[in-house]
């Protein structure tokens, strides 16, 4: 927990905020009891860290006011259980990851869904809920924001990959295979995303009005997108990245919002990238052929 | 995470009750505690738990070094203040040493047995002694040396 965890909010005046640190203290105090009744002390950072359980299960980083609740042990108890339906949701989210696995090996893949596996068992709600007991190494095309913690951080990361790989599966899996493959040759063993070149891929096809499903972007392709990219503004080149995104999402008859949303943020991530490969001259490295 | 800052609506006062409880016991023994010197203890406590950066969440604490430790024969009644103002502190980097893995109760009766023990009275030789001395003191032979060599 950082030092926040017991200082003033700017959503409270500042009697309220006294009224709010009283509360936090008194429900610290008991949980504190409850972690080690033996002990009538604690080390500061483990104490920080049963304000922080109790703030995310309580939701009070996104409302601080609810600590000025009357009756606020209730609050918290029904927070407890608002807690273990997430653990249930991150089960059914887990289990749909693994059974939408996409046909190509990924050793931090794999091994990151071993170890979520064992979520639900390391999880400890009742002390340390914004704690995450399992190693995540797979990268993701977009990372979860850090504001998320415990089980509603890696909720968010199963919900994103899940996104991934329903994305991955819609095409030939050995030639999706082969985009990720030429990307990175030691795909299976390096900490890479799967999605990434592949939806990349699908993006230029879709911005040239090709089939998506082709994957592969062949060299007088990737010069009509170094032609199209080379003389625009930074904001012409969202626009045409966003553009690209829309187009990709009808031509794969994807309509899931969320899956939009997702895609349109791999697209306004690619700008950069598009501009420094241009400087360079070629865009050889971003759209693949397979 | 520090707290420094934050207002923490804890007061480490010796409670009116405490002291007498305390004194009732302590007092059999030529040892007694005035308002001023609980306060002096209480102001001693804030410290060592800032020093050790612990968070106090309890109380009682001088309560039960008094009842553990009054009747040693180690104790002088011209230092009982002082020695109780460092068994605190003690207790505090016990308690982060061993890992918590200790209660209070527990890492009391094991303080005291050192000091009236091995440690010969001495509260340097009780502050230095090993964390697995109280942890595992079925092995006390072993650590004997340390301090009396």
């Amino acid at each position: 927990m950082n030092s926040e965890g017991m200082r003033r909010s700017p959503a409270l005046t500042v009697e309220q905020d006294l009224l709010a640190q009283e509360a936090l203290w008194r429900l610290l105090r008991r949980q504190a009891g409850l972690y080690a009744p033996e002990s009538s002390s604690l080390p500061a950072e483990t104490a920080a860290a049963l304000v922080e359980s109790i703030r995310l299960t309580l939701g009070a980083d996104r409302d601080p006011k609810v600590l000025l609740s009357a009756d606020l042990n209730q609050r918290f108890r029904l927070g407890q259980h608002r807690l273990f339906r997430k653990i249930e949701l991150s089960k059914q989210l887990w289990r749909t990851a693994c059974l939408t696995l996409p046909e190509m090996e990924n050793r931090s893949l794999t091994d990151t869904l071993r170890s979520i596996g064992g979520f639900g068992k390391r999880y400890n709600v009742r002390f340390f809920a914004q704690e995450i007991p399992c190693d995540i190494d797979y990268q993701l095309s977009q990372p979860v924001p850090e504001t998320l913690s415990g089980v509603d951080y890696l909720n968010e990361w199963l919900r994103r990959l899940c996104l991934e790989q329903e994305f991955l599966r819609r095409f030939d899996q050995p030639a999706a295979r082969a985009v990720v493959a030429r990307s990175c040759p030691d795909y299976r063993r390096l900490l890479i995303n799967l999605f990434e070149p592949v939806a990349v891929n699908t993006l230029g096809l879709a911005l040239l009005g090709e089939d998506p499903q082709l994957l592969s972007v062949s060299p007088p392709l990737r010069r009509k997108l170094e032609m199209r990219f080379a003389p625009l503004t930074e904001a012409e080149c969202n626009a045409a990245l966003s553009v690209g995104a829309d187009a990709l999402c009808a031509g794969l008859g994807i309509q899931n919002q969320q899956t939009v949303r997702y895609l349109n943020g791999l697209a306004s991530g690619l700008r950069p990238r598009l501009r420094a490969a241009l400087t360079g001259g070629t865009l050889e490295h971003i759209f693949l052929e397979i | 995470m520090d707290f420094e800052g934050a207002v923490l609506p804890v007061h480490l006062i010796v409670t009116g009750e405490e002291l007498a409880e305390s004194n009732c016991v302590s007092r059999k023994f030529g040892l007694n505690l005035s308002p001023a010197q609980a306060d002096m203890l209480a102001h001693r406590q804030e410290e060592s738990l800032r020093e050790t950066g612990r968070i106090e969440f309890g109380g009682g604490l001088l309560k039960k070094l008094v009842l553990a430790f009054c009747d040693s024969p180690f104790i002088q009644p011209e230092d009982w203040t002082d020695t109780l103002a460092r068994l605190q502190t003690i207790f505090y980097e016990l308690k982060n040493e061993t890992g918590d893995r200790l209660g209070d109760d527990d890492l009391i009766f094991g303080m005291e047995a050192r000091f009236s023990g091995g440690a010969g009275g001495s509260l340097d030789a009780l502050e230095s002694t090993p964390p697995e001395w109280f942890l595992h003191p079925d092995l006390e032979h072993g650590w004997e040396a340390e301090d009396e060599l």
